[in-house]
């Protein structure tokens, strides 16, 4: 039967101690002892209820008459099923069947009527009486208004959908947005390099049309990786999976990073290696890697980068020499928007990156990982399952 | 003969700014900004390359170009898909070769010339 969490065999025997009490005459008075208890029923918050096995309410106390409203005078001696709701009176046989086998009921929600026809919701603690002989006589009951807690219930759920809602409106709107934004930067780009083509390779003009260029450039990655965080949580990352030479992808993603004075790439490999995977999001997480490699290198280095094999998994590494991270901070460097360092740094980005690249990874049923040392430099890596052809 | 691209793009700019690496790069170019320009100018003459905007305002380029594709007299016909979402979510691509925004002058004439 549902809404019964608790059924134990542990009969209450306050009554009957307070009853040896009395006869024993031991720590407090009866008549003390008695007026306490009645204190205690008439200010306790809950409806204290008594009753019959066979249904006679017995005693009513103050807290029931506010519930149910019906004062004790009222209900003294009249059957239980006063309250009951019509379609629930099967319960009150199962409860007093439970009593008479000596068993307490805990937490039995279930609603009651109160004297104006209103259904509450209430919350039911039932106990077995017991008289001298220690035969049961009837039950005691605690009936708990539990209205409030399914209002809140109600209430947290009903949020909780909102913000489900607003959160998918946010991610639509940013979806929305990067999109938008991305066709005036499509012709901006496109009539900076027209215009570049029609300049001198020699004078000025060039170089400069080439830096307005790469800014282009770099505000269309970041409105890419604003795109892709919507995407991974609206769930519409999708892989596009290929097979092909991870080396021969690495080596031309290198080719067009060419401006750099301070830093030594070093890459090794020259067998191919194949791979069964999505060849543009791999870029865009060995991408990431490089960036973060060269932005937390401010003072230079090598930067280098290896591919292996091992029996199930292809590997891809890249170590730099640069600042290094922080223990505290390695655990939740893949998170979203989260940056190793702090807000005024004057290194710059959005903090998606790496949470970008590591969805990609997991997308793929690979593992990412970070290691570094404060002052000596980091390797981030990620590896992936070879399925061969 | 110069090969005829017809370019259907709703963003003027962008409209223009293809109409403009294609031309320096030899080809005939007709433009069109909806999917109602688009059947006009097949109309007119078949081009031997359509460049086709996803988001339109009267049509989506995926929906157009699966028409262009069923229809015998334009299915021979290469398409080249553009839109500003990366083509991750489409099921049936149908086209010939995608462009994503933004764009290089280098891709679009690369394109061009591989569906060619």
């Amino acid at each position: 039967m549902l809404g019964f969490l608790a059924l134990k065999r542990r009969p209450t025997h306050y009554l009957q101690t307070l009853y040896k009490m009395n006869s024993h005459n031991s720590g407090l008075l009866a008549e003390e002892k008695q007026a306490l208890l009645a204190a205690i029923v008439s200010s306790s918050q809950d409806a204290i209820i008594s009753k019959t096995l066979k249904g006679i309410i017995t005693s009513w106390n103050p807290a029931a008459e506010r519930l149910f409203g019906y004062s004790e005078k009222e209900v003294l001696g009249r059957h239980i099923s006063l309250i009951i709701p019509k379609d629930r009176i099967h319960e009150e046989d199962f409860i007093i069947q439970q009593i008479s086998k000596g068993l307490r009921l805990e937490h039995f929600e279930t609603t009651r009527l109160t004297r104006d026809g209103r259904q509450i919701p209430i919350s039911l603690t039932l106990s077995p009486i017991f008289n001298e002989r220690n035969e049961i006589i009837g039950a005691s009951k605690i009936a708990r208004d539990i209205s409030e807690n399914i209002m809140n219930k109600e209430e947290k759920e009903q949020l909780y959908e909102e913000i489900k809602i607003l959160n998918k409106k946010k991610d639509e709107f940013i979806a929305l947005a990067t999109h938008e934004l991305k066709t005036p930067i499509t012709s901006l780009r496109g009539f900076l390099e027209v215009l570049q083509k029609n300049v001198s390779r020699e004078g000025i003009n060039f170089s400069l049309l080439e830096r307005c260029i790469r800014q282009v450039n770099k505000l269309s990655m970041l409105l890419s990786d604003l795109l892709d965080v919507s995407r991974i949580q609206l769930g519409k990352l999708q892989l596009r999976y290929e097979f092909f030479n991870i080396v021969e992808m690495v080596a031309e993603v290198l080719s067009t990073f060419i401006h750099f004075d301070k830093h030594r790439l070093v890459f090794k490999n020259r067998d191919s290696i194949i791979v069964y995977a999505d060849r543009t999001r791999l870029e865009q997480v060995l991408i990431n890697f490089f960036n973060n490699a060269i932005k937390y290198s401010p003072s230079g280095g090598d930067v280098e980068i290896k591919i292996w094999e091992s029996p199930n998994n292809i590997h891809l590494s890249v170590t730099d020499e640069g600042i290094g991270i922080d223990n505290e901070h390695l655990a939740e460097i893949f998170s979203q928007f989260y940056r190793a360092v702090n807000g005024q740094s004057n290194i710059s980005g959005l903090g998606i990156g790496l949470y970008i690249s590591k969805e990609i990874i997991v997308r793929h049923g690979g593992t990412i990982e970070v290691k570094s040392q404060k002052g000596r430099g980091s390797v981030f890596a990620f590896s992936v399952p070879q399925k061969k052809n | 003969m110069k090969k005829d691209v017809l370019v259907i793009e709703d963003d003027d700019d962008i409209r223009y700014l293809v109409a403009l690496i294609l031309e320096s790069a030899f080809y005939e170019v007709r433009t069109g900004a909806s999917a109602k320009d688009l059947d006009a100018a097949l109309e007119v003459k078949r081009p031997d390359i359509i460049i086709l905007d996803i988001m339109l305002p009267d049509g989506n380029g995926i929906d157009l170009c699966k028409q262009i594709k069923k229809n015998s007299s334009t299915s021979h016909i290469p398409v080249i898909l553009m839109s500003a979402h990366q083509f991750d979510n489409i099921a049936d691509p149908c086209a010939e070769a995608f462009i994503n925004k933004p764009f290089s002058i280098d891709e679009i004439i690369t394109t061009v010339k591989q569906v060619s």
